[in-house]
């Protein structure tokens, strides 16, 4: 690890306040308090904690929708973009029409969506449902095509939030090993995850994020370890799992 | 910020901008049309329904106006629409995308420009009518109808920045959007929808010019009624505050960029 990092974070602190413009009531609430971690060219990150660690906070600080409150994120690289399943989908328009906005939402000019139309009708496996309108689609059939377009976009940094592969099962695992496939090529990712088997199958390192802070990061079993050891102790003081986090 | 924002457009995302801008307007615009047809068909009966009641009340009723009344309030109606339409659906355009600015990093100007393409290209089919109507009803058009689209522009400039304004102060004081709507009414009668600047006292008139809208309105029915070339002065006027809107909120939303997605 001698390259310089592509992405990294100084004591990061990202805050929501309550209300919108209460001048004198300036309460907040930290997400994230004090996150530290360095993200290298083509290896995939592996990011854990439990619900309400901060983590989709996380994802959208780093692509760059929210700012930091405090701390410093240094970019070396390029953008940052979620892999996002439903950019701007309307449902009036045709998975075609859908398509096209939301590969230019997700950063592609007009003209390379339109070039890649076919491999996302291809991949979508939607057949003549393409030129449909959305409203007629299964919640499959929207995932499917959502995936199908999102993966045409290859942004510098592809940060994936917890599901892998979406869909019924076939699909699923056709989507996972296209994910797989991106990560083995030296994409550079980051993967946020409360699975553990996840992130000790793909990723090359880890970091574990507890209460918006950086409890520890490196090599993967590692930061499992540690992660799982907490669980445990939580778990043996009787504290139960949050399902949701504050989002 | 406001350098920034230059550079910004002037660099390689420029392309992208135009085709996400373009796009999004023709894919609204497309939704809104099979949702409901009778939404484009509204934007002709609207302004047939103020026009029959205000004739109703002004030139019937109350006895005012000349022989090219029903002109003079047609032209006001159209451009005044226009305006008010493009500045009440604008406020909600930042508000009401959340969802996505939350998925993707889009500078928020994006949405209150979208929106006033999506309501200008419908004006522009009123407009042809318009055009239409008043070479039916025989108004002799002169050489100053090549000025009409030096005063249109001048009238999207100041709709872009009183749209994109209200547009970036909207996410901070919701209820702003209740107030607009009657600030939009109480402008509306300021601006001689129905009454030409002549009836207005003349102590008061030059007070009455201040409202952008009133000087533009004027100038229209200058043109088309009256076949005479508009004022450089007061175009300047209305351009100079157009331009100064549309920087200042483009600063103020290119400031609160990355605040927006965080409002909910």
């Amino acid at each position: 690890m001698s390259a310089s990092p592509v992405l990294e974070l100084r004591n990061v602190g990202l805050a929501y306040r309550e209300g919108r413009l209460r001048l004198f009531d300036r309460r907040r609430f930290w997400v994230l308090r004090d996150v530290s971690f360095r993200l290298f060219e083509g290896e995939t990150l592996g990011v854990v904690g439990r619900n309400g660690a901060g983590k989709s906070t996380l994802l959208r600080l780093l692509a760059g929708i929210y700012e930091q409150d405090r701390g410093v994120i240094v970019r070396n690289g390029g953008r940052a973009s979620l892999l996002s399943l439903d950019a701007g989908f309307a449902e009036q328009l045709t998975g075609r029409e859908n398509a096209i906005l939301s590969g230019i939402l997700l950063g592609l000019r007009r003209r390379e969506v339109e070039s890649r139309l076919d491999e996302i009708l291809a991949f979508s496996e939607l057949g003549a449902f393409f030129d449909e309108p959305l409203h007629t689609y299964s919640s499959g059939m929207r995932l499917r095509l959502g995936f199908s377009v999102a993966f045409q976009v290859r942004p510098e940094i592809l940060l994936v939030d917890e599901v892998l592969g979406v869909g019924d099962e076939s699909f699923r695992l056709k989507s996972s090993a296209a994910l797989r496939q991106r990560m083995d090529e030296n994409g550079t990712v980051i993967l946020v995850s409360h699975s553990t088997e996840t992130v000790r199958e793909l990723c090359d390192r880890a970091v574990w994020i507890s209460e918006g802070a950086t409890r520890a990061e490196g090599e993967v079993e590692r930061v499992l370890d540690a992660y799982l050891e907490d669980e445990h102790a939580r778990r043996g003081r009787g504290e139960v799992l949050r399902e949701s986090g504050p989002f | 910020m406001m350098a920034r924002w230059l550079f910004g457009m002037a660099g390689r995302r420029a392309g992208h901008y135009l085709d996400l801008v373009v796009y999004k307007a023709y894919a609204d615009l497309k939704a809104e049309a099979s949702r409901t047809y009778v939404n484009y068909l509204w934007w002709m009966i609207d302004p047939l329904l103020s026009l029959a009641i205000y004739y109703t009340v002004f030139a019937i009723f109350l006895q005012q106006g000349g022989d090219d009344f029903v002109f003079v309030l047609i032209v006001g109606l159209v451009f005044w629409r226009w305006y008010g339409e493009a500045i009440a659906h604008g406020a909600g355009t930042i508000v009401g995308n959340v969802g996505l600015m939350g998925q993707v990093d889009v500078p928020k100007w994006v949405f209150p420009v979208v929106c006033l393409i999506t309501d200008t290209t419908k004006f522009a089919c009123v407009f042809v009518v318009l055009m239409v109507v008043l070479w039916l009803g025989g108004m002799g058009w002169s050489a100053a109808v090549l000025a009409l689209p030096l005063v249109m522009m001048v009238q999207l400039v100041l709709i872009a920045g009183a749209a994109m304004l209200v547009a970036a102060c909207v996410p901070f004081l919701p209820d702003l959007r209740h107030v607009v709507t009657t600030l939009l009414m109480l402008q509306m009668f300021l601006s001689g929808v129905f009454f030409r600047p002549e009836a207005v006292f003349e102590g008061h008139r030059e007070i009455f010019f201040l409202n952008p809208m009133a000087r533009l309105i004027n100038e229209y029915r200058v043109i088309l009624i009256d076949g005479q070339w508009p004022s450089l002065h007061g175009l300047l006027y209305v351009a100079f505050l157009g331009v100064m809107l549309c920087m200042f909120s483009m600063w103020l939303l290119s400031r609160f960029d990355k605040t927006y997605p965080r409002l909910h």
